[in-house]
């Protein structure tokens, strides 16, 4: 681990001294293409708001957003959104999940630039998987979305653009560094092959670690695992002058981390143990079938393998992943009114598991689908799009699924959005839950079963555009989306045991969720944001007595102020959230004298940071966490955790003081035409 | 909350003294058109000569393919300008050149 420290820390100082003196810094490519503001460029450049052109209600973090915190990864970039929630699975192995209207992040579709993604065994950690620094934006989109996808975004879509071939930027370096000894390295390449870019590629390379243990509420566990990750990609892109559009690309990660009690305690101190592996790729097809290009089709191709090592404890979990995903697509547009899609699909997963046992079990998860989609478009007034798509899904028989969105503009300020439909996916009940590795008790049930999940999802969005403000980007938008479950796959905690059942008759599990964004360039440079959520999520579980879901926020709301001054040379970003209490386990009240009320307390978060731009690079210093709170107790006998009753999956809170962190961000511009 | 005030404070100061800052020479205008024809090819002028010596404000515009920059006449001049424009691989010629 000290090895790769010094590496990282090597590599740093000689890309500083070998490159300092080209030009660029942030990388801050967001293309907005709803906007008129999108061919003026004045060095600033939105960081988080509401796409107005897209017809589903959508928030894109764009680079500047991600350049904004550490963004070490995709799990610590949605901070400044209150549409999004991110916390721990559990205390011990670092996994985060998010929370998207109320449900856990498994019900959110999570897209590589519109290539479903990080599903079944790749889910627990995946959101630590995708380095922040490969990114050029971040778009979630809220409720249901297209189903060229399938159908298995229930609760909304997160899609994640990468930085692209065509970027005139043969070097991309940032590495950062944190007071509890994390480090980040990234190193990006992309390259033009020819004077027409016909053929471009970019190469992304990314390490990092967490090289010390630090356990600073003093129960004896670690708060962070120790960790390693390498991660490499290699993407290309054929532009033919006829229109062909060929891109296609490989993928390694290797995740390795140690978490559970201190080294201190000795040998037979409990520990969890995870190493996750995966290689993938994939290939993405068009060909105009006339000249304008109104009518094509395309072909998207993906396959990745996937495989986790866990020894939690005296519990090991070890599973492999084979996952396919063909869509064949046909696209025509009669005029500019008409737009229809239809298309053919197969998501194939086939799992090896072996949990508590040396062999494994396979199942094989399949999903063949045929879909059409039709779009109505008057200008930019009306929109209208009604999609069906008809799945056979392998042990669950067919199932018919429509989706319905309409956008609405009556006057240019105010912009209406609605969309509804049904979404199924398998469950993957182990994975799903990945918390439930880091407890001593027995699981009940039938957890290595994957049942369909069906939900129908409804909601509305309205914004309205003030005329007020700098260059009148002001808004404020309300919105409400409502989820229901028809078949879930639910978990119980008890005090001795956890329990997984499905659904049964008369019982209900639903989310409401109200949510207000208000964003206003106050004065030149002035950024403020505020954002508010509530959510209603209830579920009816055997062992509860109340049917409030657990574990689930009732509130947040985030603060963001942003100032940068004239050129972008200093920006200096704040962001304050509350967050609001959520009602814990029946078991949990009043545990260790907490939670009396059955609720956790409500928690603010302070995050804050400063850059200054040179040219050719930017230096940024910041801190996470700022407040200082941290979730008290989050591990569950923790003094005895060979017990039954020990658990480390009761996360609510941050499980981390005040982070301190510095970085540097090198780029080098193509500078021949 | 007195952590939030103390940051919260720090940042509102960092305004003030950003805003309030301006140089004390005449500022000069000028306006190159440039052979500029993607987004991406505006967003690498804004980049790179934003951070020109000098150079106080920029606007780039790829409708009518203009770069406007407000610059300190004792620290640069739009010879040097131009050619930190040419550099990137464009072609750059002055349309104006004004006293603000």
């Amino acid at each position: 681990m000290k090895r790769a420290a010094s590496i990282i820390l090597f590599t740093l100082m000689c890309a500083v001294r070998a490159f300092s003196q080209e030009a660029d810094t942030t990388g801050i490519y967001g293309e907005r293409k709803d906007t008129l503001a999108a061919t003026v460029f004045t060095g600033r450049q939105s960081t988080n708001y509401l796409s107005r052109g897209k017809d589903i209600r959508t928030e894109v973090i764009s680079a500047a957003g991600l350049c904004k915190m550490a963004c070490c990864n995709l799990a610590e970039s949605f901070e400044n959104s209150a549409s999004v929630s991110v916390g721990y699975s559990d205390a011990v192995t670092g996994a985060r999940q998010i929370r998207l209207l109320g449900q856990s992040g498994i019900y959110t579709q999570m897209l590589d630039e519109n290539r479903p993604v990080m599903r079944g065994l790749s889910a627990p950690f995946g959101l630590n998987l995708v380095p922040g620094q490969w990114l050029e934006s971040i778009q979630i989109a809220k409720g249901v979305t297209s189903v060229i996808n399938g159908v298995e975004s229930m609760t909304g879509q997160i899609n994640l653009e990468h930085r692209k071939p065509t970027d005139e930027k043969p070097l991309y370096v940032q590495a950062s560094a944190m007071n509890d000894s994390k480090c980040d390295l990234n190193v990006i390449s992309s390259l033009q092959l020819d004077e027409l870019s016909t053929w471009s590629t970019v190469i992304l390379a990314h390490v990092d670690g967490n090289f010390k243990s630090m356990d600073m509420n003093g129960d004896g566990f670690m708060d962070d695992p120790r960790q390693l990750q390498f991660n490499l990609s290699n993407r290309w892109l054929y532009f033919g002058q006829d229109g062909v559009q060929l891109r296609f690309g490989v993928r390694a990660i290797q995740d390795r981390r140690n978490g559970g009690q201190m080294e201190s305690l000795g040998p037979d101190r409990w520990k969890a143990d995870i190493l996750d592996r995966s290689l993938g790729g994939y290939l993405k097809l068009g060909i105009p079938l006339n000249a304008d290009n109104t009518r094509n089709v395309a072909l998207v191709t993906d396959y990745t393998y996937q495989n986790m090592n866990s020894k939690v404890s005296f519990r090991n979990y070890d599973a492999g992943q084979h996952s396919a995903f063909v869509n064949l697509l046909y696209q025509d547009q009669d005029n500019e009114n008409h737009h229809f899609t239809l298309g053919l699909s197969e998501m194939l997963d086939v799992y090896d598991e072996a949990f508590c046992t040396p062999y494994s079990r396979r199942s094989v998860l399949s999903d063949t689908g045929v879909f059409g989609e039709y779009t109505f478009r008057d200008g930019d007034r009306f929109s209208a799009i009604i999609g069906v798509r008809g799945d056979y899904y392998l042990d669950g028989g067919f199932r018919f699924s429509p989706r319905v969105t309409v956008k609405w503009t009556p006057v240019e300020q105010l912009v209406f959005r609605a969309n509804g439909g049904r979404g199924i996916r398998y469950s993957t009940p182990l994975t799903d839950n990945i918390g439930v590795l880091s407890t001593s008790k027995s699981l009940e049930g039938d957890y290595l079963s994957h049942p369909l999940e069906d939900s129908w999802t409804y909601g509305a969005n309205l914004t309205w555009y003030l005329p007020c403000g700098e260059e009148k980007k002001t808004y404020l938008s309300f919105d409400w989306f409502s989820t229901s479950f028809r078949e879930q796959m639910l978990v119980d905690y008890r005090a001795d045991a956890i329990a997984f059942y499905t659904m049964g008759e008369g019982s209900k599990s639903y989310t409401n969720n109200f949510q207000l964004d208000f964003s206003s360039e106050l004065f030149r440079g002035f950024t403020a944001t505020l954002t508010g959520r509530f959510t209603d999520a209830r579920q009816t579980l055997r062992w509860q007595q109340s049917d409030i879901k657990p574990m689930t926020s009732r509130y947040k709301a985030v603060l963001n102020l942003q100032y940068a001054a004239r050129l972008n040379r200093w920006i200096f970003d704040f962001t304050a959230s509350l967050n609001g209490p959520c009602r814990v386990w029946d078991f949990m009240k009043g545990l260790n004298g907490m939670y009396s009320n059955g609720y956790t307390p409500s928690y603010p978060l302070l995050y804050a940071q400063v850059t200054r731009r040179f040219k050719g690079f930017d230096i940024y210093a910041g801190g996470e966490n700022l407040t200082n709170y941290r979730q008290k107790n989050p591990v569950i006998n923790a003094s005895d955790p060979f017990s039954g009753s020990f658990d480390a999956s009761c996360v609510w809170g941050p499980l981390m003081g005040i982070r301190l962190y510095a970085g540097i961000r090198i780029t080098i511009w193509k500078t021949e035409k | 909350m007195k952590r939030i005030s103390v940051v919260f404070a720090a940042f509102a100061v960092c305004v003030l003294l950003f805003t309030a800052a301006r140089p004390k020479t005449a500022l000069r205008q000028v306006k190159f058109h440039a052979a500029m024809d993607c987004k991406n090819c505006v967003k690498k002028v804004v980049e790179n000569v934003s951070f020109e010596k000098g150079v106080e404000d920029l606007k780039a515009e790829l409708s009518d393919k203009s770069v406007t920059i407000v610059y300190n006449p004792a620290k640069t001049d739009t010879l040097k300008l131009g050619d930190a424009i040419r550099k990137l691989g464009y072609k750059a010629k002055v349309v104006e050149d004004k006293a603000l």
